[in-house]
């Protein structure tokens, strides 16, 4: 029997596949580039990125419907109105808020104020309601939360910022708030007062010498910043009498302290001596 | 060659006729327009959720349109024998098929471009803050909406209109999900599994490798290096469909 | 001369997917179509006809044999050019009217634009589908649609024509129409392949006749070859007393009572003695006629052997 037309038509799998293979390389190019926009495909597994499967699985059918795209960024919108609604329905939202904003994070990981709003809920209104044994790890939570932010939006202050203020007023953590707050100063369009929390920072980690150079870095860039020139004229007023400066690095360790013992931190250590 | 063209003119006055291409179309339209009326945000995130609900709707809808037409092309026609006169006529089987597909692809093209015009329309209206970005954006739903006509369409050849439906919807979820199928694969434990994983991962569909709506409601600006491999990709992959699409078809009986 | 249309040992068998034995809808079937002459395929239901017919066209595949048209083989687009189908019940697109319909069919062949709006006008004129060719073909009767059907399958002025049941489902005066066309056609020497199963219209139509049961072709050839002659005549008469009917009987005639008649049956060799019996009796003749066996009777009659 001869063979017929439909039959050699069978033939053309052989190019199909071969235009299949050269694909594998294209779609890999596409996801190894730079500018494609992958982080909010990732569904992260594993203990180092965090319980993300949990909250997919407490997300539901929400996160799954997500996942059939076009509707991941409807869902993070209607997310964010639930967020809402539960922050102003006071302590009883509060634990609900978690897994709806670590979904919101997840799934829009530039939507910077999902980072910012998740990392202040966790340390500051999850902390203020948990136990005394269990708020160090809510703390924790709030720093892993903003440094994850920190990870999906390198070029935005907003985070680093937030991180720096946590550290600084929360944790009365000075030297740890100092790096964050240069980090911050390194982004564009960061606002003014973070050069002032800067020297402020110094100053209560007796770093004197840097915090005067940050006050007048500061009025070096206004030449109105008010603040920043009644800090520099009182420094340099302290700074001429040594023993006027010790006692007044005297009196920013005693006031620290005291704050720090009403929140049951750690003691600030006096590193200077007085003589 | 002449009779594709013959065929995706005729295919195309076929679809803009029928009344459920209107209803969906329509319907996006609504949705679209809907968004329009989100007033209890700040004007930052009003905008964003506008660009977000109209992004996302132009998708959907487009997935919807893509999937009604892929079942739309040949199953009808052979269940309603349509396809004997037809076939009878100097015209080969592959070329009925590219000019059924090729009809609609621009029937698709057509209802992309109308809900884009809606999109801008209203944000326009609102004044909101958008980039042309965002139409590029577009281009990348419209090469997804290609692979899945001809993953549909290819359905359609050996399967009922329903099954063909349900495909059309599985790939849908499959093609939005490869990431996740990756990252399964990479912790797979037993290599069985985990070269089955990255067999399905490169051969099915990636509807993520073309999905720009992230980054082009954000304004971000997209490389031309990175929109010619996506164009590649969607081509690409569509072409492959459509010959394994074309051998199906050719081995079905009548 | 080439044939137009040479089957060898044409098999289809449809298979299942999951295999098994499969219905063998064509065996081993061989048939030839002359130019110019008028074949018909006659079956009843199942018989294979329309298989036969969609493996003419490319629309299925055989599982062993062979067809040719035009001495090329099946699918070819040069025969694709020479051939105009009707298929069986036809359905067009419901949202085209009958002239849009022809103009989008035309454009698959090679005619000038000028050559396409003349041969539809003309073919809407033969079909008498003039006056509503603007009527969308969701509201043609069946009627109507059948004439499109065949008017689209004239669009090229094939040199084959193709017609699967062309009459089905017709009223007397729609099937007396398409019938006239196809004379009409068979005048202009075109040659027709027709697919029926009203007996009495392929013999009306055709030079050649192929009988199908069950897949196998069982009889094929012209009328004259298929039919017997007639073998009996009929004579209606009235006014004869017993003891006529008692010699007619003689004659080996068989009278029976009919209307208030007598219906006469009588072998050929006797008829002339007969009518002279008849008349000398003083019999009135009303009728007198040679039945010619039917392609139905001499169907019926295959049917019946084949059961047995």
């Amino acid at each position: 029997m001869k063979a017929y037309s439909h039959k050699r038509a069978r033939w053309a799998i052989v190019p199909a596949l071969a235009l299949l293979g050269l694909l594998f390389p294209v779609s890999q190019r596409i996801e190894n580039d730079p500018h494609y926009p992958k982080e909010y495909n990732q569904f992260m597994l594993g203990p180092e990125r965090g319980n993300t499967l949990s909250t997919i699985r407490e997300g539901g059918t929400v996160a799954i419907m997500a996942m059939m795209g076009g509707f991941r960024p409807l869902v993070v919108n209607l997310l964010w109105l639930k967020a809402d609604e539960n922050w102003h329905s006071g302590a009883s939202g509060w634990y609900k808020l978690n897994p709806i904003l670590q979904t919101i994070c997840e799934m829009d990981p530039h939507f910077i104020d999902a980072w910012s709003t998740f990392g202040w809920h966790l340390a500051w209104n999850v902390c203020a309601d948990a136990a005394d044994q269990d708020k160090p790890k809510w703390i924790q939570a709030g720093i892993n939360a903003y440094k994850r932010g920190q990870y999906f939006n390198p070029d935005h202050y907003d985070l680093y910022k937030d991180l720096a203020w946590l550290y600084q007023d929360k944790l009365k953590d000075y030297q740890a708030a100092i790096p964050e707050w240069q980090e911050t100063l390194k982004r564009p369009d960061a606002p003014i007062y973070v050069r002032h929390m800067l020297a402020h920072a110094y100053e209560n980690t007796w770093q004197v010498d840097r915090a005067v150079a940050t006050w007048k870095e500061c009025l070096r860039i206004d030449r109105r910043d008010q603040v920043a020139r009644s800090a520099v004229d009182w420094w340099a007023e302290q700074t001429s009498d040594k023993q006027k400066l010790d006692a007044e690095l005297m009196r920013i360790l005693e006031r620290e302290n005291r704050i720090r013992k009403t929140r049951r931190l750690p003691l600030a250590e006096q590193p200077f001596s007085i003589k | 060659m002449r009779s594709i063209f013959v065929i995706a003119r005729n295919t195309v006055s076929d679809a803009l006729s029928r009344i459920v291409l209107q209803i969906i179309l329509v319907f996006g339209i609504m949705f679209l327009i809907i968004g329009f009326f989100f007033t209890f945000m700040t004007p930052g995130e009003e905008d964003k959720m506008l660009k977000d609900l109209g992004i996302s709707a132009i998708t959907v809808f487009g997935l919807l349109l893509a999937i009604y037409m892929g079942i739309s092309l040949i199953q009808p026609e052979v269940e309603r024998r349509t396809i004997y006169a037809l076939l009878a006529k100097p015209v080969r089987r592959l070329e009925f098929m590219l000019g059924k597909y090729l009809g609609a692809i621009a029937v698709l093209a057509l209802s992309v471009a109308v809900m884009g015009i809606v999109l801008v329309g209203a944000l326009y209206v609102k004044q909101a803050v958008w980039s042309p970005s965002l139409l590029i954006g577009l281009v990348g739903i419209f090469f997804a909406l290609m692979i899945m006509t001809a993953l549909v369409m290819m359905l359609s050849t050996f399967a009922s209109s329903l099954m063909a439906t349900f495909g059309g919807f599985l790939f849908w979820a499959i093609g939005y999900s490869q990431p996740f199928i990756k990252q399964l694969a990479d912790h797979a434990e037993n290599p069985v599994s985990r070269g089955l994983l990255l067999v399905l991962h490169e051969v099915l569909p990636k509807f993520t490798n073309l999905d720009l709506r992230l980054a082009v409601v954000d304004g971000t600006p997209i490389p031309v290096q990175l929109l010619a491999k996506m164009a590649a990709y969607g081509l690409g992959y569509t072409v492959v469909v459509i010959a394994v699409a074309g051998i199906l078809f050719n081995e079905r009986e009548m | 001369m080439a044939s137009v249309v040479e089957v060898e040992g044409l098999t289809k068998i449809y298979r299942s997917f999951l295999g098994g034995t499969g219905v063998r809808a064509l065996n081993e079937l061989n048939l030839q179509v002359e130019e110019g002459e008028t074949f018909g395929l006659v079956g009843p239901n199942g018989s294979g006809k329309t298989t036969c017919l969609k493996l003419l066209l490319g629309l299925i595949y055989p599982t062993a044999g062979r067809a040719r048209l035009f001495g090329r083989k099946v699918g070819d687009m040069r025969v694709k050019q020479l051939i105009g189908y009707m298929p069986e019940a036809p359905y067009f697109y419901d949202y085209l009217t009958g002239e849009q319909l022809l103009r989008y069919f035309a454009q698959f062949f090679n005619l000038s634009k000028a050559q396409r709006k003349a041969r539809i006008e003309d073919l809407l004129n033969l079909v008498g589908m003039w006056e509503r060719r603007h009527m969308l073909l969701r509201h043609y009767s069946r009627g109507m649609l059948q004439r499109i059907g065949l008017a689209q399958a004239l669009l090229n002025e094939p040199q084959l024509l193709i017609l699967d049941e062309p009459t089905s489902g017709l009223d007397p005066v729609g099937a007396y129409q398409i019938r006239s066309l196809i004379t009409e056609l068979q005048r202009r020497g075109a040659t027709i392949l027709l697919c029926s199963h009203l007996l009495n219209e392929v013999e009306a139509l055709c030079d050649r006749v192929g009988v199908l049961y069950r897949g196998n072709l069982k009889a094929c050839g012209t009328l004259e070859q298929l039919l017997p002659p007639p073998s009996e005549v009929v004579i209606l008469a009235e006014g004869l007393d017993a003891p006529a009917v008692a010699r007619l009987e003689q004659l080996g005639a068989a009278a029976l009572p009919a209307d208030g008649m007598l219906r006469i049956t009588a072998p050929v060799g006797k008829s002339e003695q007969v009518l002279a019996a008849v008349h000398s009796d003083g019999g009135k003749l009303h009728e007198v006629r040679r039945p010619r066996p039917t392609l139905e009777d001499v169907f019926m009659h295959m049917i019946r052997e084949e059961a047995e």
